[in-house]
């Protein structure tokens, strides 16, 4: 199996055919990636689309020398998903709301249950902000000094949405759980 | 709480990566996104894919067409050089013809001056003193050098008396490098053939206008360079070396120094091998092989010590006196039992007539490798020559001789103890000499050198000095 690096050189010498073998090989991260962003799957195919193009049109900027593809092609989505949610819903997005309950310990037997189809319909449903955060920090790794670089925000912010979204996610859990019962 | 928090933030991060659990394609994007986004990809540009076989059909054809080209032009050229042969050859036909007529002439006249076995000098053309010369002769280079009027204009040589009407004049002729080994004839026919008749290979004259309406015929001969030379000689070599001679218990008072020098004398023959890289400059190789030896006598008083006796199977007081010499080549060790003859008293450190005689043959191989330059004219040269030489000096058996006594008696020796093994010495030398070379004949040349080398002996405990010979060198050579 050819790696991402040789399929790269091929598309970089016009080679097409190695388009959709990269496509292949990553779509389907690519495509929860933008499913975390967005708030349904026909705004996460938009998501995704954007992101697609930016990265086989920066695929030449990619330098194996400093990380591996996945992790530059997932920046590049969440770039392209930025972009995305800031041209569409962008307003208010950072506002502080109110989230009930206090911060809840969520076992362990409940979350065993839950697949990864649920989970990233619960982060779809977190306010804008919350998840963007949450998505960069916990999933992407981002710090709070890049979050808040990314998103032109404070930090104090960047850890606040951090604090209110996990909050909020205890509690999406918890009702989700309750759902399932009944 | 922090648990919970780790807890929860791993959990996430795992859970949302773990694909093997897709099975409805919910986290698949629908194929018209990529059909959709595939349109807004660039199009990177594509190499270029080496079509061989174009390439190879280029080629084929290319060279399929420049053969056929340069077959064509062969065949004009054939053709041109054919019509310019046919040309060629009725000129050498005709020339042919001419020549043969000369050759025969000059047959005739070298058989008639043969029958009348002329002196030649009476055939010497002199324009000065005008003397009369038979139709038919044949002159050496010599004669035509004194018979021709150099600086002047033209010649006038006479055929026949001093009949003006058989006669003529060679004008501007250039003699450099006019070699003896040719020789002028003149036909006994009307109109009277001349040539200069080549009578080894070279032909060296570079310019000749005749003024006169005789048939003139000059070969065009190539001339012939040597480019080899193989010389055999004869060397006398002197060798200068140090000698150091170290015998034990030696009252060195009287012996005194215990360091000279002293030639040995080597002859023998040797080949060189030359080759012309320049004009008067040869490269040589050679190989040299020389004998020599030397015999010497010391006569001297040694200090007895006691320590060495040792009693025979016959019950007689025998002892032991080693020597070691050693030379510029190396160093020979011999020994000498010698008996203290009943009755005859030495006490340890007393003094002991001896006369020691010893020898020593060596065998002297020298491969020289150098550049001989040589400078003056076509017969006589003196050169210069220099270079470096590789050597082995491989040493005989070391003999000795010797004639002990004590209070005017004889003591008898017993043993001789010659060196046992043959050792040899090598060592690089440079050279440089000069000489004179003289031409005998085209081929062969006599030769006479001094030559001087500086022996390029590494110092050691047993080479205590760097040597120098001089070599003396006759030889003849054949060049090739």
């Amino acid at each position: 199996m050819q790696s991402d690096i040789d399929l790269i050189k091929s598309i970089l010498k016009g080679k097409k055919p190695a388009e959709r073998i990269l496509y292949e090989r990553h779509r389907q991260r690519w495509f929860r990636l933008a499913l975390r962003y967005g708030t349904s799957k026909l705004e996460a195919q938009d998501i995704f689309q954007e992101g697609l193009v930016s990265i086989f049109k920066d695929l030449h900027q990619f330098d194996s020398k400093r990380g591996e593809f996945v992790h530059w092609s997932n920046r590049v989505l969440v770039n392209a998903a930025l972009r995305f949610l800031k041209s569409n819903q962008w307003q208010n997005t950072f506002t502080d709301l109110k989230v009930a309950g206090n911060e809840q310990e969520v076992s362990e037997n409940v979350l065993d249950k839950m697949a990864a189809k649920e989970l990233v319909q619960i982060i779809q449903q977190m306010p804008l902000g919350y998840r963007v955060v949450f998505n960069m920090h916990v999933v992407e790794g981002f710090s709070h000094k890049e979050i808040a670089k990314e998103l032109e925000i404070s930090i104090g912010t960047s850890k606040s949405q951090l604090s209110k979204a996990k909050k909020a996610l205890r509690n999406m859990l918890e009702e989700f759980f309750l759902n399932e019962k009944d | 709480m922090a648990d919970n928090k780790n807890n929860l933030e791993g959990f996430f991060k795992n859970r949302i990566n773990d694909f093997d659990k897709s099975t409805d394609g919910w986290d698949l994007p629908n194929e018209s996104v990529w059909r959709n986004a595939r349109n807004d990809f660039p199009n990177y540009p594509q190499k270029k894919k080496w079509n061989w076989k174009l390439g190879a059909l280029i080629v084929i054809v290319s060279t399929l067409v420049l053969e056929g080209g340069y077959i064509y032009y062969l065949k004009n050229e054939l053709v041109k050089t054919s019509k310019g042969i046919e040309i060629i050859q009725g000129q050498i036909g005709n020339k042919n013809n001419t020549i043969a007529i000369i050759e025969k002439e000059v047959f005739k006249i070298e058989s008639e001056l043969e029958k009348r076995k002329l002196n030649k000098q009476n055939l010497i053309v002199s324009p000065t003193q005008k003397n009369q010369i038979p139709i038919g002769f044949i002159l050496n280079q010599d004669e035509l050098n004194k018979s021709i009027n150099r600086g002047s204009a033209s010649t006038q040589i006479y055929l026949n008396s001093k009949d003006e009407s058989n006669s003529f004049s060679i004008g501007n002729i250039e003699t450099t490098g006019l070699r003896n080994d040719f020789k002028i004839a003149v036909a006994e026919s009307t109109p009277i053939s001349f040539s200069f008749i080549e009578i080894e290979n070279v032909f060296p004259i570079k310019k000749l206008d005749l003024i006169s309406e005789y048939n003139v015929v000059i070969p065009k001969l190539k001339q012939k360079k040597e480019k080899f030379e193989l010389e055999i000689n004869y060397n006398s070599l002197n060798f200068e070396t140090p000698l150091t001679y170290d015998f034990e218990k030696l009252e060195k008072k009287d012996f005194g120094e215990n360091e000279s020098s002293f030639p040995i004398q080597f002859k023998g023959g040797g080949l060189h091998l030359s080759y012309n890289i320049r004009p008067k400059l040869w490269l040589s190789v050679g190989l040299r092989r020389t004998i020599g030896g030397f015999e010497n006598i010391f006569v001297d008083k040694l200090i007895y010590d006691k320590s060495g006796e040792y009693i025979d199977n016959e019950g007689k007081i025998i002892n032991e006196f080693k020597i070691i010499t050693q030379t510029g080549f190396s160093d020979s060790g011999s020994s000498i039992d010698f008996e203290i003859p009943n009755g005859t008293n030495i006490n340890d450190g007393d003094l002991f007539e001896a006369e020691w005689n010893y020898s020593q043959k060596y065998k002297f191989t020298n491969i020289p490798v150098g550049v001989n330059y040589y400078m003056g004219n076509d017969e006589l040269n003196c050169f210069i020559k220099v270079g470096l030489g590789w050597n082995k000096v491989s040493l005989g058996k070391h003999f000795v001789e010797a004639r002990l006594s004590y209070d005017n008696e004889i003591l008898p020796i017993k043993r001789n103890q010659e060196s046992e093994k043959e050792l040899s010495s090598q060592f690089v030398n440079g050279f440089v000499g000069a000489g004179l070379d003289y031409k005998l004949n085209p081929i062969w040349n006599a030769r006479a050198s001094f030559t001087l080398e500086k022996n390029f002996i590494q110092k050691s405990e047993v080479l205590r000095s760097n040597s120098t010979s001089k070599v003396f060198n006759i030889g003849l050579s054949y060049r090739f």
